[in-house]
């Protein structure tokens, strides 16, 4: 992978500090490529991970390396200090025994992106997806990747190759938003697709019926996968701060709705959190991870989620 | 509701402003591109039609907030109104000048003082339109002008000389004035402010408790406002002089005695009887009988012109009377005084003495003394009257220098002596025929067909055992004051078994009658006829006790217009123009004198007699007689009516009090106009406005503390 011109690190370790800098979606969205985009998000979120409680993610042993300031104590090899009077870190080799698929909207709501974000839904959910798979193929996981609007549009099934990844992430980056949301029929058909037990994580704004929505995802859980629901939005989805009259206009459907925004704003925000409320406690009751997300979130929030996931099935 | 200032409500086109800025200046709406619209329609719906019915409120609050302001800025007011901003108002001010006025207020001035600054406050609210008629008034209104005028000079130069006089309260008739000032007036507002202390005594017919009605003459009271404005003195416990005269027995050899009269208006607290210091002292003669002006005679009393002092017990309300012994007999005349209360008018009162002081009668009477003569000289001149009894060939010479004559025997009386009485009537002076019992009717008929008085006719005599009785046949006159009040009463226990038919003149008026066919006193042009025959055989009435103060009254009356021994202040001392007179006042100043002429005679009239005192009438340089002018003692009852009998004598709700202190500007502004109301309106549109601030945030309140995003 080419790392592009402007500041993106190429040879040296960069700083903690650094590589933390590229969680931040408006920092990404400079970048063009998706590849460099996972890889350095994935970099920054591992130079960090150091200073969070998550305890590591690989349990087979692979060889020693010398010890650096900041590893973690527990990962010393006393017996090895004892003997040698060495300071070496025992390092892991993840076993493959995951398989991820990532399910990305496609949909014509997708595509929003306000004046206060950097990315649009569609452009976050596909940075956060390569980060994913990156992360994923890293750990030796299989990865697959399905992108979707109305109806299934390109899918890759999940492999742990490394060189899996260039084919998901040329599968992320492919297509533009179009095109209704409709999750439920892509849902059962992937579920019924995919017969080995995995991770299926979705990534959309799930602007469908509640009802089928969920009815989707009760079917993974039916057939033991395990699910993480990235609810991606907009801020000004959540917000809805404008205050002149303004003719809205659906970019799914292309109705169009004249009305004075701030008057019904309050309702508004009220609607959408009841409706955000009702995914979460759903979900709850599903044992489904869900994350609500919006465009300006740091990814390392939704790569923790995927984490802290996959250290329950392990 | 009015406006005092209409050309603002063309602001009411700005009430428009808020509907055309909606109309006109409504933005394209921009349009935003948003996820799915699920949310915004869902909302959209149930919010519409409250978003339509809240722009609709904020449209009217705002309309009706500019309008409020436009209307507050044209200053709306209730009641009242002058359509135009200038109509005129024609106001009267009563102002109350009588003898009461004259008691000190709390501060120690004069009422009129008090009411001298409230006409100039009221001057101070007339506009450029406005016109003002003002009206000093004691016993007789003294209009300034005969129309409400707007000469603010000349009104504000009146209203300096307001002083309180000697005279009596009229309040109706001041009333009345006023009320043909605003019948004339076509102006929007009448207004009448009257300034009084409201003495009750000046009200005819006064009622005596709050709750009961006054009359006031009828006036537009309907369509008027009505302000009365009540003085108080500082004092209304009062005690007044009401009588001195000379007692009867003064000049019989007996020492001269001074009978004094007096009256407590709440003078004391209780019932207890309070004894009041009383001095009696003499006024000085000054020219005595000389010519006038060079001498000048002056009503200051000195101190050894004391004639004697004395006590006269009063209670707390209530009269007494006292005989004060006088050391000697005053020459001119002479006062009494009693020490200062709330009203000094009313604590001096002036007798006369003396020739001078004594109307002079001569009876034309031959022989022995009638009962005629023995009456009229009863008390003489204690009683005022001097009697100089003449034969016929006296009379022509003695006539001259009469104030009355009485005739009992016309049948003697030559040709030349019936002339010299023909003439002396001509000339102003008055007759008072007593035709006996042995009238010559045709010589009787002649001398009372030329006076124009009555025709007489042989006498009738009663039916055995009966009689007949002395009537009073009119209410009110002053020959009858003291007697039974009532037409129809009789007089006297006196009987009459032969009167003569006497029939009245056209002219002439019956005072006293028998019966219908029988008249006994006819008035006629300063004539006076008393049918009353005076001998035994014919009735008892010489020696009834009627016939006496009967007599007198008439002579008085006959000779002075007035049977009381003193004038009162605003009335006119008349004499008949044969001579040339001159009236000084007690401080010599000449009193004012014209010649009325009319029925036939001319007589010297003078101007109202304004100030309290001993006057002298000086006839052809001569000093002729001396009178006196003492107050009304009615006028030192300072008890004022209640204000509750004054406010509900007009029409409801149109008097209204206004106290001394109170801006009288403001209420008549406030009455005038009515209230105003732009406060109210100015309030109401500043509601409005924050109703309006808060229900257009109240449509916002979600957003606060989110970041907007503007067009």
């Amino acid at each position: 992978m080419n790392a592009p011109s402007h500041g993106v690190p190429s040879g040296s370790r960069p700083s903690v500090r650094e590589a933390r800098h590229w969680l931040d979606p408006a920092v990404v969205a400079r970048l063009a490529h998706l590849d460099v985009r996972a890889r350095l998000v994935v970099e920054g979120f591992i130079a960090g991970m150091h200073r969070s409680p998550f305890h590591g993610f690989s349990v087979e042993f692979a060889e020693h390396r010398p010890y650096m300031p900041g590893d973690p104590l527990k990962n010393l090899d006393w017996k090895v200090l004892a003997k040698s009077d060495r300071y070496l870190v025992k390092q892991y080799t993840e076993e493959t025994n995951l398989r991820a698929h990532l399910l990305v909207d496609l949909s014509g709501s997708m595509g929003f992106r306000s004046e206060r974000a950097s990315l649009s839904k569609l452009e976050y959910a596909r940075s956060l997806a390569a980060a994913l798979a990156y992360l994923m193929i890293g750990q030796q996981d299989a990865v697959g990747a399905l992108m979707f609007a109305e109806t299934p549009l390109q899918y890759v099934p999940s492999r742990s190759v490394r060189s899996h990844l260039d084919v998901v992430l040329k599968c992320l980056s492919a297509g533009e938003p179009a095109g209704r949301t409709r999750l439920a029929p892509v849902l059962h058909e992937l579920a019924e697709r995919i017969k080995r037990r995995g991770l299926v994580v979705l990534l959309s704004d799930l602007l469908d019926k509640p009802a089928d929505v969920l009815s989707g995802l009760q079917h993974f859980r039916h057939r033991r996968h395990e699910v993480i629901v990235f609810h991606i939005l907009d801020p000004d989805e959540i917000e809805f701060p404008y205050t002149d009259a303004s003719t809205f206009v659906d970019l799914e459907t292309g109705a169009q709705l004249t009305t004075e925004p701030w008057e019904i704003a309050a309702r508004y925000r009220q609607q959408l959190e009841s409706w955000r409320d009702q995914y979460a406690r759903a979900c709850r009751e599903q044992r489904v991870d869900y994350v609500p997300l919006d465009t300006r979130t740091p990814f390392d929030r939704a790569l923790l989620a995927y984490l802290e996931k996959r250290a329950t099935l392990l | 509701m009015n406006f005092l200032n209409p050309l603002f409500l063309f602001g009411l086109g700005a009430a428009a402003i808020p509907v055309l800025i909606h109309l006109f200046t409504r933005r394209k709406p921009r349009e935003v591109r948003f996820p799915s619209l699920d949310f915004i329609s869902e909302v959209n719906q149930s919010e519409i039609r409250r978003l339509r019915l809240k722009q609709l409120l904020l449209l009217l609050l705002r309309t009706l907030a500019v309008a409020l302001l436009a209307m507050a800025m044209a200053r709306p007011s209730l009641q009242g109104g002058s359509r135009g901003g200038s109509a005129a108002s024609t106001l009267v001010a009563l102002v109350d000048v009588s003898g009461s006025m004259g008691a000190p207020d709390a501060e120690g001035r004069p009422l009129t003082a008090t009411a001298r600054r409230v006409v100039e406050s009221l001057l101070a609210t007339l506009g450029p339109a406005d016109e003002l008629l003002l009206v000093p008034y004691d016993r007789t209104p003294r209009p300034l002008s005969e129309t409400p005028i707007a000469d603010a000079v000349r009104l504000r130069a009146a209203s300096q000389t307001l002083t309180p006089s000697a005279a009596a309260t009229d309040h109706a008739t001041a009333l009345s004035v006023a009320a043909r000032a605003l019948t004339g007036s076509r102006a929007l507002n009448r207004e009448l402010f009257w300034v009084s202390d409201f003495q009750r005594t000046g009200f005819v017919g006064a009622p005596a408790t709050s709750g009961s009605e006054l009359d006031v003459p009828p006036g537009p009271w309907g369509t008027s406002r009505v302000y009365l404005v009540p003085l108080t003195p500082r004092s209304r416990a009062n005690a007044a002089l009401t009588n001195a005269t000379l007692a009867p027995a003064a000049d019989l050899g007996t020492a001269p005695a001074l009978e004094v009269g007096a009256v407590s208006y709440d003078a004391t607290s209780g019932s207890t009887a309070q004894d009041f210091a009383l001095e009696a002292r003499e006024l000085a003669s000054g020219a005595g009988d000389a010519a006038p002006g060079a001498n000048g005679a002056t009503g200051a009393a000195s101190p050894n012109l004391s004639l004697g002092r004395g006590f006269v017990s009063l209670a707390s309300r209530g009269e007494g009377r006292a005989l004060l012994p006088l050391s000697r007999l005053p020459e001119a005349g002479g006062e009494v005084l009693l020490p200062d209360d709330a009203l000094a008018l009313d604590n001096r009162r002036v007798f006369t003495s003396g020739r001078s002081g004594t109307l002079r009668v001569i009876l034309r009477e031959d022989g022995t003394s009638s009962p005629l003569r023995l009456a009229l000289d009863a008390g003489s001149p204690a009683s005022g009257l001097t009697v100089r009894a003449l034969d016929a060939a006296q009379l022509a010479a003695g006539v001259g220098d009469a104030d009355l004559v009485v005739i009992g025997d016309v049948e003697r009386l030559g040709p030349a002596e019936l002339q010299a009485v023909l003439d002396f009537h001509r000339a102003g002076g008055g007759l008072l025929l007593v035709p006996g019992g042995r009238a010559d009717l045709m010589a009787w008929n002649e001398l009372l067909g030329t006076l124009k008085t009555a025709t007489m006719a042989a006498e009738d005599s009663a039916p055995a055992g009966a009689a007949w009785r002395l009537l009073r046949a009119v209410a009110g006159h002053a020959i009858l004051d003291g007697f039974p009040a009532r037409p129809g009463e009789p007089l006297t226990q006196a009987r009459f078994t032969r009167v003569p038919v006497v029939r009245a003149a056209a002219g002439s008026r019956v005072l006293l009658r028998y019966d219908e066919r029988h008249a006994a006193l006819v008035e006629g042009d300063r004539v006076l006829l008393l049918a009353t025959p005076l001998d035994a055989a014919r009735s008892d009435f010489a020696i009834s006790g009627a016939f006496l103060p009967l007599v007198h009254q008439a002579a008085r009356v006959l000779a002075r217009g007035t049977a009381a021994p003193s004038l009162y202040p605003g009335d006119t001392w008349s004499a008949p123009a044969s001579a040339t007179w001159r009236i000084e006042d007690e401080a010599g100043r000449e009193v004012a004198l014209s010649v009325e002429t009319g029925r036939g005679a001319a007589r010297a009239v003078s101007a109202p007699l304004d100030r309290t005192g001993l006057y002298r009438a000086f006839a052809d340089g001569r000093l002729r007689t001396s009178f006196a002018v003492n107050p009304d003692p009615r006028e030192g009852d300072l008890a004022p009516l209640p204000e509750a009998s004054l406010i509900s004598a007009f029409p409801n709700g149109r008097a209204r009090l206004v106290r001394v202190g109170d801006d009288l500007a403001a209420r008549i502004r406030q009455a005038r106009f009515g209230r105003e109301l732009w406060p109210e309106f100015v309030i109401a549109a500043l509601l409005l406005l924050v109703a309006e601030s808060v229900i257009a945030r109240w449509g916002m309140a979600g957003l606060a503390g989110t970041p907007r995003k503007t067009g």
